[in-house]
């Protein structure tokens, strides 16, 4: 995420709250991003294949209304964020190394667990998915390990495919 | 005198006692759990409740209502999830009172709003019913636009950061409601040959990924052993006179705008929480604070998504209409036990009008008083390694995710909202302005269309609901721009950069 | 279930008991196709609808009853979305077993003719079990009084009718008297039947399509007059609301109408355990009644005469959407 930055903070042991260091980079790269996307969106729009062409206000005229709109949008945000300093970001912690690692190994696994899900049952999937996480969350011992996810699983299952009759 | 005796007597039976608590307890933990809404609880549970007495069954069914009423509002203080979309606007101010290490303070204002925004509601629907309801039924195709529109310029007040960033968020989430079949037409739009996607992304699943998950993705990438979160360091629970004082013109004002809100069929508390904590920010002598913890802020998003429960009640019971989808499974049971909601309810068995608001309101203040004495509980949650509670969170959501339509496609969608949601929160664009846009974006182009088709362009400015509603969406919209660009042009000459007056406005 | 069942031991006597009851019922789904003891596990009914909804309300309603036939737990588990083609996309791709049936609504003759992957061909009908006519409302204070004046109304003034959705089977029923009479109607279509009566009640609109039980209540508290119903007789909630046919329109009828269906090649034996089961189920007094109560009819066809009819209206809707 951060990557694009020029700088990043190593991490104090100090327990204060630092703001993530601004960088221009990552908002040209994000005022890029809406760019593209929105442009796709008023590109998109237009190609809308329609069963009847009535003309006029048409299911395609309110995505192009607003891809036209965000485009524009986007353009003052990359002039914007060329031009002037970067927006302080003091609502966000700076990230760190272990973190993304984190981050990447947790979507990894919930996206394995969602796979997983469908064929090996809800109860088998859950049970091992929470195990994963909790030791990449750094829990440890065999309560935590053990319990945690069994127990977690049961009650989940218990109150969905028992007593609410939801099957999962 | 009578008509209230027999409308209370039915109380006392001890089997419906049991089937209030037993709905209180399925409703709060339903509310709880994030995904899983109220309507969903109350359309399973009425599979249940078609066999027992009308009165029995409405105790259940009314209080999984109002028990998940409270139940959401848990998460999105605690960990920034909307148990329910009720309660998304909730989560602006709650969560950073959270962060700031009030969460007790949060929960105990949250509960006590909640109720009184239900209690006066029910006033309402008990005092003013009929008025209210014709009221209601003057909001066709034109008017909800109207509404709707009105509802979007929250999105100013939201983006308070950087308006751009904001304004993006929103066509953004405007965009992607897009994705489906067309409203009128039924033509595909953005589908690309997936089958899943012609009904469109599943609001749900994408509110639950770019608040709640993403959140947690945040906290991943950020946390290191020697912050200490301070969430559950309590501090006080209970509000002082003065910011008792001060959360007083936001109910108000929330309690009337729930009301009403929730009297329109098809807008409900979602709405309703969004548009009050928006007026309420545009009243308040601080807007500042709005969005970094305001007391304000919760009481109004709290007290107006409350009120829309006794605005529903309204206009299903008055009408025959429902007045949100729980109301719509209400009705569907109602009349299997040959109860008919409508006008004629009324004059036919006000004792049963009269059992209605008693059960509703019972099961409020039984509500109240659970949520005061688990709260503890629920907080201490957050005291749990961080393991037990970033694990929980995940597979929570991911479940309650799917519950709401049984297919893993839903649960990719919260999966990859989360990952954007982490994407947008780095990169300063503000989650809440997507939602709004998803929200209100099918209704505002729907009702729009349907408008055009019925009376053409002249009805938008011919109905006087409608007009005056527009009216003063368009004065939202203009107002908050002029004061920025006049700060800015204030802030331009003072530093006396040109290039700054150019884009200060809009940029900061 | 090794490795797990070692940790279980470990993790406490108690856990392990809750867990392994949990596993052993949730195992098994699919095993045993064409077997002489069928049912001898749950049956799964999928409903292309939301909790809550006619569909939902009309599957849970037989499920009671087809519990104690089948001897059987019965689970219904909605699949909504992409206008019910999702739930029916996932049915056709079930093993015919007969641990997998589910509710089919009108739209299974709708769909194929707009885009949607969905032919009738890929199912086997099991009967028929309800139908909620379509009733042509105007507001109260509405000029037309009769279903001739307002077509004639509309062949020299356009009206607008609301619906409950595009693509649905009240626009098509809009469309279809508009076909049938040269009335010009503009469909209108709102999301479920609920607005859609509500826009007749508010007098948004000229005229609304929705089904019995919908507009029944309203009619009865005089908030719409109902013109006609598109029915071959008069329906018992709506005594003094003509069919077209008695209006002087033949061959409108429109109706939303459920049954039950399965992946298509069922074995035989099963089929006939669950035809047989299902004309009890749809017969029997509680089913009735909550099918009568909700507004709809409860109309029982066997599999084979439910099947001709669900091919017959899936012909009869390709000109009506436009697609041969």
């Amino acid at each position: 995420m951060d990557s694009t930055g020029a700088s990043r903070v190593t991490p104090s042991s100090s327990d204060g709250v630092i703001p993530a260091p601004t960088s221009k980079a990552l908002e040209i790269a994000s005022a890029l991003g809406a760019l593209v996307f929105l442009g796709a969106l008023a590109f998109l729009a237009r190609r809308i294949e329609l069963r009847t062409e009535t003309g006029g206000i048409d299911p395609r005229w309110w995505p192009e209304l607003l891809g036209t709109f965000g485009v524009v949008v986007a353009v003052a945000l990359l002039v914007v964020s060329v031009l002037r300093r970067p927006t302080p970001r003091e609502d966000v912690e700076p990230s760190t190394r272990a973190g993304f690692v984190r981050v990447v190994i947790t979507i990894a696994l919930t996206a394995a667990f969602l796979l997983a899900w469908p064929f090996v049952g809800f109860l088998v999937a859950a049970a091992v998915f929470l195990l994963a996480v909790t030791v990449v969350f750094g829990g440890r011992g065999w309560r935590v390990l053990i319990l945690f996810p069994l127990l977690t699983t049961a009650f989940i299952y218990l109150l969905f495919d028992t007593l609410l009759e939801v099957p999962l | 005198m009578n008509v209230v005796l027999d409308g209370l007597a039915p109380l006392l039976d001890l089997t419906v006692v049991f089937c209030l608590l037993a709905g209180l307890l399925v409703g709060t933990l339903v509310g709880t759990f994030p995904g899983v809404t109220g309507s969903m609880a109350v359309a399973i549970a009425a599979g249940f409740t078609l066999t027992l007495e009308p009165v029995q069954g409405l105790a259940v069914l009314l209080t999984i209502y109002v028990g998940a009423n409270y139940g959401d509002r848990i998460p999105s203080i605690l960990v920034n999830t909307p148990g329910t979309p009720a309660a998304i606007a909730t989560t602006f101010d709650g969560y950073p009172l959270a962060k700031q290490g009030k969460a007790g303070l949060a929960l105990v204002a949250s509960s006590f709003v909640t109720t009184g925004g239900i209690l006066v509601s029910m006033a309402v629907f008990l005092l003013a019913a009929r008025p209210i309801a014709q009221f209601a039924l003057k909001f066709g195709p034109a008017e909800m636009f109207a509404l709707v529109v009105f509802g979007l310029t929250v999105m100013i007040s939201i983006s308070s950061r950087s308006l751009l960033k904001g304004v993006i968020a929103g066509i953004v989430g405007l965009a992607i409601a897009t994705v489906g079949r067309d409203p009128v037409t039924g033509d595909a739009r953005f589908v690309f040959g997936v089958n899943d996607l012609s009904s469109g992304l599943p609001f749900i699943a994408v509110i639950i990924g770019l608040f709640g998950i993403a959140e947690l993705f945040d906290q991943l990438l950020t946390h290191h052993q020697h912050t200490v979160r301070p969430i559950s360091s309590l501090g006080r629970w209970w509000p002082t006179r003065g910011e008792i004082k001060q959360m007083r013109a936001p109910f108000a004002l929330g309690s009337v705008i729930g009301t009403f809100v929730g009297a329109v069929p098809a807008a409900g508390g979602d709405i309703a929480g969004l548009i009050g904590w928006d007026r309420a920010k545009r009243m308040s002598k601080k807007p500042e604070e709005f969005g970094k913890g305001s007391l304000e802020g919760l009481a109004a998003a709290d007290t107006s998504s409350s009120a829309t429960l006794g605005g529903s009640l309204t206009t299903t019971m008055a009408l025959g209409i429902p007045g949100d989808s729980v109301m719509a499974v209400m009705i569907g049971s109602m009349v299997i036990w040959g109860l008919q909601p409508g006008p004629s309810l009324f004059s036919n068995s006000p004792d049963l009008v009269i059992t209605i608001a008693a059960i509703m309101i019972v099961a409020t203040l039984l509500s109240l008083a659970i949520s005061l004495v688990r709260m503890r509980g629920m907080v201490r949650l957050l005291d749990l390694p961080v393991h037990y509670l970033w694990a929980g969170i995940l597979v929570f959501c991911a479940v309650g995710t799917y519950t709401t339509t049984n297919s893993m496609y839903t649960v990719w969608v919260m999966l990859i909202s989360g990952v954007v949601g982490l994407v947008m929160k780095r990169t300063g664009f503000p989650a809440g302005p997507v939602v709004l846009g998803l929200l209100l974006g099918p209704l505002a182009e729907a009702n729009l269309r349907r408008a055009l088709l019925i009376d053409g362009p002249a009805s938008l400015v011919t109905q006087p609901i409608a007009a005056v509603l527009l009216g003063l969406a368009l004065i939202g919209l203009v107002t908050p721009l002029i004061a920025k660009v006049r700060v800015a042009r204030r802030r331009g000459t003072h530093s006396g950069g040109a290039r700054d007056t150019a884009s200060s406005g809009l940029g900061q | 279930m090794n490795r797990r069942s070692t940790h279980l031991i470990t993790a406490g006597a108690a856990v392990a008991a809750t867990a392994l009851a949990l596993s052993a019922c949730s195992g098994g789904q699919s095993e045993g196709g064409g077997d002489a003891d069928y049912p001898s596990d749950d049956v799964t009914l999928i409903v292309q609808a939301a909790a809550g909804g006619g569909s939902d309300l009309t599957s849970r309603a037989l499920s009671n009853e087809l519990e104690p036939i089948l001897d059987t737990s019965i689970v219904v588990e909605n699949r909504p979305g992409a206008s019910g083609s999702t739930a029916m996309q996932y049915v056709a791709d079930q093993e015919p077993d007969g641990y997998t049936i589910g509710f089919v609504p009108v739209e299974i003759a709708m769909l194929g003719h707009q885009e949607f992957d969905v032919d009738p061909a890929d199912y086997d009908f099991l009967g028929q079990l309800m139908l909620a006519p379509g009733v042509l409302v105007v507001p109260a204070d509405s000029p037309y009084e009769t279903l001739d004046g307002f077509i004639e109304g509309a062949k020299s003034e356009p009206v607008s009718v609301a619906n409950s959705g595009a693509g649905g089977i009240w626009e098509a029923a809009a469309l279809g008297l508009a076909d049938a009479t040269g009335a010009q109607i503009t469909p209108v279509p709102f999301d479920g039947g609920a607005p859609t009566v509500a826009a007749a009640i508010g007098d948004q609109v000229d005229a609304a399509v929705a089904g019995s039980g919908e507009v029944s209540a309203a009619v009865a508290e005089g908030q719409v007059k109902a013109l006609a119903i598109f029915h071959s007789e008069r329906h018992p909630d709506l005594p003094d609301t003509p069919t077209a046919a008695e209006e002087g329109y033949d061959d409108l009828e429109f109706g939303g109408w459920g049954g039950i269906y399965a992946p298509a090649g069922l074995p035989d034996d099963v089929r006939s355990t669950l035809e047989s089961a299902i004309e009890e189920a749809a017969t029997s007094d509680g089913f009735v009644d909550t099918i009568t109560a909700s507004g709809a009819l409860a109309v029982y066809k066997s599999s084979d005469e439910f099947a001709d009819f669900v091919s017959a209206e899936y012909d009869r809707f390709g000109p009506i959407l436009g697609n041969g």
